[in-house]
C-alpha cells in the first residue's frame, strides 16, 4: 500500500516538473519573440555587393524630389545600429533607384548618427510621436529614416502620421526594398496581396509599381511635400 | 539635396585630395577638394574616414547655397571661414 502511494506522489512530482519545464520554454520563447532577439539570427545583413537593377521611368513628366533625414541609432547595446556611412548612402541610392520608375528621387538632406538607449530606441517602436519629441533634428518637410539593429522581427516600419519610417540592420529582404516599400507608405500605398513582384506586396523582394500607385504616390509629393 | 559622389585621388602625408561630383548626369558639377591629416584628425579624431567627412561637408554646403556658388577646388578647412558653425555641426552630425 504504502509503496503504492509512494509511486503516485514520484508519478504527480514528476508531471510537475515537466509542466513547470514547458512553462519555462513557452516564457523564453515568448521572450525571444518579442524582443526580435531572433532577428540577428535568423535574418541577413544586405552584402554590399546586391544593386538594385535599373528600372524604366515609366513617367513622362518632371522628376520629383524628395528628401531623407537619416538617422543612424547607435548604441553599444542590442539594438543600436551596426551601419557604416557607405551602407546608409547605398540603401538610400538603391531605394531611389526604385523610386525611378515613379519619376521621384530620393535625396539625402542630412545624416545624423544619435546615440541612443535600447529603452529609447524601443519608444520610437512603441510611441514615436513622444520618441521624435526628443530629436531636435527630426524634419517634418523631410521622410525621417531610422535606422536600427533590429525591430522585433519586422524588416520596416512606417509611422505616416509623422513622416517617419524605421528599417532594421537584419532583415528578410534586401535593407533598400525594405525602405523602398516604407517610403511607399508615406507616399499613401497600402499593402497589395498576390502578386511577389510589387513593391507593396510584403515580405518579398519586388519592386514593380504600377500605374495607380505611380499617379498616387507622385500627387502625394507633389501636394505634400 | 543633389545626389553627391566622393572619389578619392591621391593620398599623401599631408593629406588627401578627393573629385566630388554633385547633381544628376545631365547637369553634374566636379570639384576638387583637399583634406589636411592635421584636419581630419581634428574634426573627426580618425574615428570617421575621410570620404565621410567630405560628403558630409558637401551635404552641409549644399544646405547653405546653391551648387553653382560653391568653388569648384578649395580645401575642407576654408569652410569654417564662410560658416563659423562647420566645425561644431560636423561633430555633432557625426555623433563626436
Amino acid at each position: 500500500m504504502e509503496y503504492e502511494v509512494d509511486a503516485k506522489e514520484e508519478k504527480s512530482s514528476k508531471a510537475r516538473a515537466i509542466l513547470k519545464g514547458f512553462v519555462a520554454l513557452l516564457l523564453l520563447v515568448a521572450f525571444i519573440y518579442s524582443s526580435g532577439v531572433y532577428q540577428r539570427f535568423l535574418y541577413q545583413r544586405t552584402s554590399p555587393l546586391v544593386e538594385q537593377e535599373l528600372l524604366e521611368s515609366r513617367v513622362d513628366a518632371e522628376v520629383l524630389p524628395i528628401q531623407l533625414s537619416v538617422f543612424v541609432l547607435r548604441n553599444e547595446e542590442f539594438n543600436g545600429s551596426k551601419r557604416s556611412y557607405e551602407s546608409v548612402l547605398r540603401l538610400v541610392e538603391n531605394a531611389s533607384i526604385v523610386w525611378e520608375q515613379a519619376g521621384i528621387m530620393l535625396e539625402i538632406k542630412d545624416i545624423y548618427e544619435l546615440e541612443r538607449s535600447d529603452r529609447e530606441i524601443n519608444l520610437l517602436l512603441d510611441n514615436p510621436s513622444l520618441f521624435v519629441a526628443n530629436v531636435k533634428e527630426f524634419d517634418s518637410r523631410t521622410i525621417n529614416v531610422f535606422l536600427v539593429e533590429n525591430l522585433r522581427g519586422i524588416n520596416g516600419i512606417a509611422f505616416g502620421g509623422i513622416r517617419a519610417v524605421q528599417v532594421a540592420d537584419y532583415t528578410t529582404v534586401y535593407d533598400f526594398r525594405a525602405l523602398a516599400h516604407e517610403i511607399g507608405h508615406i507616399l499613401g500605398l497600402g499593402h497589395v496581396r498576390g502578386d511577389i513582384r510589387r513593391l507593396m506586396y510584403q515580405g518579398a523582394n519586388g519592386s514593380a509599381l504600377s500605374p495607380d500607385e505611380i499617379i498616387r504616390a507622385r500627387a502625394t509629393v507633389i501636394n505634400s511635400f | 539635396m543633389e545626389p553627391v559622389k566622393v572619389i578619392k585621388r591621391s593620398e599623401s602625408e599631408a593629406g588627401w585630395q578627393f573629385t566630388v561630383e554633385v547633381g544628376a548626369e545631365s547637369d553634374r558639377i566636379g570639384y576638387s577638394v583637399f583634406l589636411d591629416k592635421e584636419y581630419y584628425q581634428k574634426l573627426t579624431k580618425e574615428k570617421r574616414k575621410p570620404e565621410e567627412l567630405v560628403h558630409r561637408s558637401f551635404l552641409f554646403l549644399l544646405q547653405r547655397e546653391a551648387k553653382t556658388a560653391i568653388l569648384r577646388s578649395f580645401n575642407l578647412h576654408e569652410i569654417s571661414y564662410y560658416f563659423s558653425e562647420y566645425e561644431e555641426e560636423m561633430r555633432r552630425k557625426m555623433g563626436l
